[in-house]
C-alpha cells in the first residue's frame, strides 16, 4: 500500500468504487456508481465524505492531496479520481 | 403589520419589485417574479384541492423552484414540509405517512424514489413538478395527479385570497428530527414562532436591501429559516450554495468571495471545513460583515483562526434547538490567545425569557448549573401527532397556576456566567450533535436491533474536533450468526439518514452493564473491540 506498489487505472477505479460504495455511500452497491456519474451533484460524496476519501486516497495510493487540488477537475467523478491518482503518481500535476 | 411569513416577501415585492430575491447557481429571480409565480402555485395549489393548514411536502433539490414552493404553500394558508432529498426512502415514506403529505413539490428525477414511497403507504394523490411543462401521464400513472410547471404559471398571478387568510398561530413548517424511540418526530412551528426570531433577527443584525445572505443548510434544517426569511424580510438578496459545491472548501470560498456575501450562517464544522482547506487567505472577503454560527459548539482553535483570516467581521454563537428556534445569541469579540474553553450560547433574544432551573427546580444563580428552559412566543405548537412526546418537553411554568404559560424544556445543561451570560456544558440524555445534526443515539440504536442476528447495540459519540462527534456502534452477534460491518452499514443507511450511520463498527462478546443492568456507556467508550 505505497507509492512503491503498482496500481492499473482499473484497480484504482475497483478500489476506489470499493471504498465509495461502502464507506461514504453506504447504500449503494458497487455496480450502481457509474464512471461517469458526478459524485457530488448526486450526494454520493458529501463534505465530510470528501476528507474520508482523500485520506483514504493519501493511505492508499501513497500521494499527497493539497488542499488545493481538492476541485470538481480532480473529484467531481470516478474517472476523474483515478486520472487524478495516476497523474500524481506518475509526478504530473 | 407582518404576522404571516409569507407578508415579508409580498412587502418587499411591492417595495422593490425589480431587486434580485434569489440566485442559485448562475440563475436569479426577481423580488416580483418570486411573489407572481409563488401566486400562481398558492393558486394551483388550491385548485388541486389544498386547504389552510394542511401539509405539502417540498421534495427537490436546493433550487429557485424550491423557494418558489415554499411561498406559494404559505400563500395557500399551507404548511410546508421539507423533505431531505439524500434520506432513505423509507424514512421519507414515514414522515409522509405521519403528517399526511397529499400534495409533493418535486422534479421528474425523483418520479421512480417518490413510487417506492407510495408502496410504503404514503398517501400522496398529487405532484407538482417543478421542471415539467409536457404531458404528466407517462410520469404519473392515474389516479394520482401530475402538476406541470406549465399549469402553475398560466394560473393568474394576482395575490389569491387565501395569501392573507391565516393567522399568525396557523402552522407555517414542520422540520422532522431524530426521534429517541426510533422515528423521528415533527417539530410544529407556527408564523407567530418564526417570526419572532426573524424579527429579531432583522433588526439585531440591521439586515437591509444591500446584504447579500448565504443559504447553506438544507431546507430540513432550521437554520434556513434564517437564511430565507430574513433576507427577504430585509429586501436583500438569498443565495442559495449550489449542491455538490460544500464538498469542495476552495469552491465553497470562491462563492463567498464571487457572491460577494454579507452574511453567512451554517454549523461551525461547515466554517472549520473552509478554515481547514479553503485557502481563506488567498481571498478577499470584504464585503462579509458577520459570521453566523449554530448548532453545536465551535472549538476555539478554530475560531480564532477565523477571527484571524477575517478580522473586520462580527462574528455571532446562536443558540436554539429547533423547538424554539434561535432563542439566545452571544457576540464573540476579541479571542484572548490563550483562551481555552468554547464561548457562552449567550443571553435571550428578544421577546423570549430563557432560564435554567437546578435539580430541585431552583431558578439558579450567577456561577451554578442547571437545565436551560425557554418560555415565549418562540415556542413550537408541539410533535406533530405526538401529545405524549410534546407533554414530556412543553411544561407549565413552575409557580404560575392562573393561565396557561407554557416552557420548553431544552434537556441543554448550561452554567449561568457572572456576567449574564448562559454556557453550554452538556446534554441531559442520548442527545449528540455531529455537524451539526441533532442526533438521538437511541434512534441509530432502534436501527440496529433491527438487523438480524444483532443481540445486543450500542450506539456511541466519539468526540472528534472538526465534526462535533463520529458516531461508532458496538454491536453482540448472537452465537448462530454471522454478521458484518459492511452489511449493518447499508442496513443502517437504508434507514437513517447519511449523518446518522455509524462509521466504525466494533464487535463484542457482551456489553458492559452497570450495577443496574444498563449499558455501561462510559466503560463502553473506553474499550476497544474488534473493529471494522
Amino acid at each position: 500500500m505505497s507509492q512503491a506498489q503498482e496500481w492499473s487505472h482499473a484497480q484504482i477505479e475497483r478500489e476506489l468504487r470499493s471504498f465509495i460504495a461502502e464507506e461514504l455511500y453506504f447504500g449503494a452497491d458497487q455496480g450502481t456508481i457509474a464512471g461517469d456519474q458526478p459524485l457530488q451533484e448526486t450526494g454520493v460524496i458529501d463534505s465530510m465524505g470528501m476528507l474520508r476519501l482523500v485520506t483514504f486516497i493519501e493511505q492508499t495510493f501513497g500521494i499527497e492531496v493539497l488542499d488545493g487540488e481538492i476541485v470538481p477537475e480532480h473529484f467531481a467523478t470516478l474517472g476523474d479520481i483515478t486520472l487524478f491518482i495516476e497523474r500524481k503518481r506518475a509526478g504530473v500535476s | 403589520m407582518t404576522y404571516l411569513l409569507q407578508q415579508l416577501l409580498m412587502r418587499s415585492a411591492v417595495a422593490r419589485p425589480d431587486r434580485v430575491a434569489v440566485t442559485c447557481g448562475g440563475e436569479a429571480i426577481s423580488y416580483g417574479d418570486l411573489d407572481r409565480q409563488s401566486n400562481q402555485l398558492a393558486r394551483t395549489l388550491a385548485e388541486i384541492g389544498v386547504e389552510r393548514g394542511e401539509r405539502v411536502g417540498i421534495y427537490l433539490n436546493k433550487s429557485i423552484a424550491s423557494i418558489v414552493s415554499l411561498f406559494g404553500i404559505l400563500k395557500a394558508g399551507a404548511a410546508y414540509v421539507p423533505l431531505d432529498p439524500l434520506a432513505p426512502v423509507s424514512r421519507l415514506a414515514f414522515i409522509l405517512r405521519d403528517c399526511g403529505i397529499r400534495c409533493l413539490m418535486t422534479s421528474t428525477g425523483k418520479v421512480a424514489a417518490i413510487h417506492s414511497m407510495m408502496e410504503a403507504g404514503a398517501p400522496l394523490h398529487t405532484l407538482v413538478l417543478v421542471d415539467q411543462s409536457g404531458p404528466t401521464a407517462d410520469i404519473v400513472p392515474s389516479p394520482r395527479k401530475g402538476v406541470t410547471w406549465g399549469e402553475v404559471l398560466r394560473a393568474d398571478a394576482a395575490v389569491p385570497a387565501s395569501a392573507e387568510q391565516s393567522i399568525e398561530t396557523d402552522l407555517a413548517y414542520i422540520l422532522y428530527t431524530s426521534g429517541s424511540t426510533g422515528e423521528p418526530k415533527g417539530v410544529m412551528i407556527s408564523h407567530q414562532a418564526a417570526l419572532t426570531f426573524i424579527r429579531w433577527a432583522i433588526g439585531c443584525f440591521g439586515i437591509t436591501a444591500h446584504d447579500r445572505i448565504s443559504n447553506h443548510a438544507p431546507l430540513q434544517f432550521d437554520l434556513s429559516v434564517f437564511d430565507i426569511f430574513a433576507a427577504m424580510g430585509g429586501g436583500a438578496t438569498l443565495c442559495l450554495v449550489p449542491d455538490g459545491i460544500s464538498a469542495f472548501p476552495i469552491r465553497l470560498a470562491e462563492f463567498i468571495h464571487q457572491e460577494q456575501i454579507t452574511i453567512w450562517y451554517s454549523v461551525p464544522s461547515a466554517l472549520i471545513h473552509l478554515i481547514a482547506h479553503g485557502e481563506l487567505g488567498r481571498f478577499d472577503f470584504r464585503r462579509l460583515r458577520a459570521v453566523l454560527f449554530a448548532g453545536e459548539v465551535f472549538p476555539v482553535k478554530y475560531l480564532t483562526e477565523l477571527r484571524r483570516l477575517i478580522p473586520h467581521a462580527r462574528l455571532y454563537n446562536l443558540y436554539g434547538p429547533t423547538e424554539t428556534n434561535v432563542c439566545t445569541y452571544y457576540e464573540v469579540g476579541e479571542i484572548p490567545s490563550d483562551r481555552k474553553e468554547p464561548f457562552p450560547i449567550g443571553r435571550a433574544c428578544a421577546n423570549i425569557e430563557v432560564f435554567a432551573l437546578g435539580t430541585g427546580g431552583e431558578r439558579i444563580g450567577p456561577g451554578e448549573e442547571g437545565e436551560l428552559y425557554v418560555r415565549g412566543p418562540c415556542l413550537m405548537k408541539g410533535y406533530w401527532g405526538r401529545p405524549d412526546k410534546s407533554a414530556e418537553v412543553l411544561a407549565q411554568n413552575p409557580g404560575v397556576k392562573a393561565y396557561a404559560d407554557p416552557i420548553y424544556r431544552t434537556g441543554d445543561l448550561v452554567r449561568l456566567d457572572r456576567d449574564g451570560n448562559y454556557t453550554f456544558v452538556g446534554r441531559k440524555d442520548q442527545m449528540i450533535k455531529s455537524r451539526g445534526y441533532r442526533i438521538e443515539l437511541g434512534e441509530i440504536e432502534a436501527a440496529l436491533y433491527a438487523y438480524p442476528g444483532v443481540q445486543e447495540a450500542a450506539a456511541l459519540a466519539v468526540p472528534d474536533e472538526e465534526i462535533g462527534n463520529r458516531i461508532k456502534a458496538v454491536i453482540v452477534p448472537s452465537p448462530e450468526r454471522q454478521v458484518g460491518a459492511a452489511a449493518i452499514k447499508r442496513f443502517c443507511a437504508e434507514r437513517l439518514p447519511r449523518y446518522m450511520v455509524p462509521e466504525t463498527i466494533d464487535f463484542l462478546r457482551a456489553l458492559p452493564k452497570t450495577a443496574t443492568g444498563k449499558i455501561d456507556r462510559r466503560r463502553l467508550a473506553e474499550m476497544d473491540g474488534c473493529g471494522e
